[in-house]
């Protein structure tokens, strides 16, 4: 369980702030709001990629800022809006890349690590693509690897900025539901943002909204409610 | 084990050019003067002595410096996520040269110790290392960083004139002597302390071979990936100011093998694996700077090149080349 107080986000001067939130595993969360209004800056604060200007993140019963670098990457994988493929990096190397919190120094794969790597690749139906190298993936193929990258971290909580911005509807739609069955089956808890609001609604996401710099649990909100909203 | 056929062919380029360094320039070493100059050494003997006080220590050093050079290439380019970064496009280099520069041309006699000498261009390259990774943060392009580089060197250039032009005659003749670069100019009293200095940061390079890895994705992915980024950003200067401050403390500045030879080492081995990619630099930039120093030995009795200009002629139509091929933004 995830949950926020009084955070105030922002590289220098806030931008936005939430006053209560709470996650919980099992659930695929989606994150609404117009460009520009933080949904990456809230991301990458809890995240811990940048510190909060103010207020408590409590993760799994321990304040994220007590955590260190590997015990953060045990609890959250993070996705970025854009993976743009690394030159010779091979998909099943960037896929193993994900176990990293778990090898030693040498960063060596155990038999574990393979397995999970083989099943996380095979779930994604992505086996073609394996001996690939990233930066010659389409962008749908691309998204899939990253999401595959952060499954195989086995973290219980995972965050993804923009997953299905520059995909077709036919990737975006076998994201969405590939998110939604790896939050359910495996007990995870999945944040999302985007700008695909009827999708939130066709895989029945909780949907939270940034509005008016306060981020929020949006309940109980119809489609045409939230389309005003946000063109408002 | 993968790539074994490659490991084999440049091990074997390896050894035949070592072989062709003994059997170059005005005097050769066969094998058996190598053997008794080791082993049965006698100071009445002009091939011992040869050996022992020139060809060996010139040939330790061309190795230590290619391979020096193109590690601290494959760092910078990692650590910029860009293929056309190395110590010397980048000031590192020149940062060793500024402060070398200070202690020669001052006098100090602490300057003119090995250890002052290491020190000094090991503090030179940190410094400008430090501060190219403070701006780099602020530069989103690759070229646009590599254009601050540049100008941070030829600055650095400037101060250095500067010195030289209120400087005595014989301490401008022995900067003037370092800054054309050479092998030539290291003892073998001081090949001990280089190769200690040298491999030891070659160890702990060794240690950074997951996150190196892991940074190839980027800052962001590798900090969600447990990496502590500005750590190992500190990690990685200093490292590379070790190994690129060690070589231009003792052989000048020596351009473009740290860009051209990670280049090479990633065409010719098709992966980003740190851990195949460090000893791959490590047998390629000795290869390239063999090669260069072959071609300065063959070509002695015609006239002395320096190393620098010879690294420059090879590698500076590559990185052209580079650019073209991978479409550098």
């Amino acid at each position: 369980m995830i949950t926020v107080s009084n955070l105030k986000i922002g590289h220098y001067e806030t931008i936005a702030q939430c006053g209560s939130l709470q996650l919980d595993k099992g659930v695929l969360y989606a994150l609404v709001g117009n460009n520009g209004s933080g949904k990456s800056t809230f991301f990458k604060t809890i995240c811990g990629i940048i510190p909060a200007i103010s207020g408590e993140l409590i993760l799994f019963g321990k304040p994220l800022s007590s955590l260190s670098h590997l015990e953060r990457s045990k609890t959250i994988a993070f996705v970025e809006s854009k993976f743009s493929g690394v030159e010779l990096l091979s998909v099943a190397e960037y896929i193993g890349l994900g176990r990293a919190p778990y090898t030693g120094i040498s960063g060596r794969l155990s038999q574990y690590d393979f397995i999970k790597i083989k099943e996380t690749i095979s779930f994604f139906g992505i086996q073609d693509l394996k001996n690939r190298f990233t930066d010659s993936l389409s962008d749908g193929e691309r998204q899939l690897c990253a999401i595959a990258r952060a499954v195989v971290q086995e973290t219980p909580f995972i965050v993804l900025d923009e997953p299905t911005s520059s995909l077709d509807f036919r990737n975006k739609k076998l994201i969405m539901q590939k998110l939604k069955e790896i939050a359910e089956k495996e007990n995870k808890c999945i944040l999302l943002s985007t700008h695909d609001i009827e999708l939130t609604f066709e895989f029945d996401c909780q949907l939270l909204g940034v509005f008016e710099n306060e981020i929020s649990m949006l309940k109980e909100m119809r489609y045409e409610d939230l389309k005003e909203k946000l063109l408002a | 084990m993968k790539h074994s056929g490659r490991w084999i062919l440049l091990l074997s380029v390896f050894l035949t050019l070592v072989f062709l360094h003994f059997q170059s320039g005005e005097i050769t070493v066969s094998f058996v003067d190598i053997y008794n100059s080791i082993f049965h050494y006698n100071e009445n003997q002009t091939t011992h002595i040869l050996f022992l006080e020139f060809r060996l220590p010139r040939i330790i050093m061309a190795l230590i410096a290619g391979a020096s050079l193109s590690v601290a290439g494959m760092l910078m380019q990692t650590m910029f996520n860009n293929p056309l970064a190395g110590p010397y496009i980048l000031g590192i280099n020149s940062g060793a040269s500024l402060l070398v520069a200070i202690g020669i041309l001052s006098g100090f006699s602490l300057f003119q110790s090995t250890g002052g000498l290491i020190g000094a261009a090991l503090i030179g390259s940190f410094l400008v290392g430090s501060l190219m990774l403070l701006l780099a943060g602020k530069i989103r392009s690759n070229i646009g960083l590599l254009l601050v580089g540049i100008m941070i060197s030829s600055f650095i250039g400037s101060i250095i004139s500067f010195l030289e032009a209120g400087s005595n005659a014989e301490k401008l003749r022995n900067f003037t002597l370092w800054s054309m670069g050479s092998l030539q100019h290291v003892q073998l009293n001081q090949i001990v302390p280089i190769l200690g200095v040298v491999f030891s940061a070659f160890i702990g390079i060794f240690f950074c071979v997951k996150p190196l890895n892991i940074l190839v994705l980027g800052e962001v992915s590798a900090n969600s990936l447990g990496i502590n980024t500005k750590r190992l950003n500190l990690v990685i200067i200093l490292l590379t100011a070790i190994l690129a401050g060690v070589v231009t403390a003792f052989c000048g500045p020596i351009a473009f093998v740290g860009l051209a030879v990670p280049n090479v080492t990633r065409m010719l081995f098709k992966t980003r694996n740190h851990r195949i990619l460090l000893f791959a630099n490590l047998i390629i930039g000795s290869i390239f700077m063999l090669i260069c120093d072959i071609l300065i030995l063959q070509l002695e009795h015609l006239m002395v090149i320096p190393i620098n200009v010879l690294t420059s002629f090879i590698g500076a139509p590559f990185v052209i080349y580079v650019v073209f091929k991978s479409g550098v933004r």
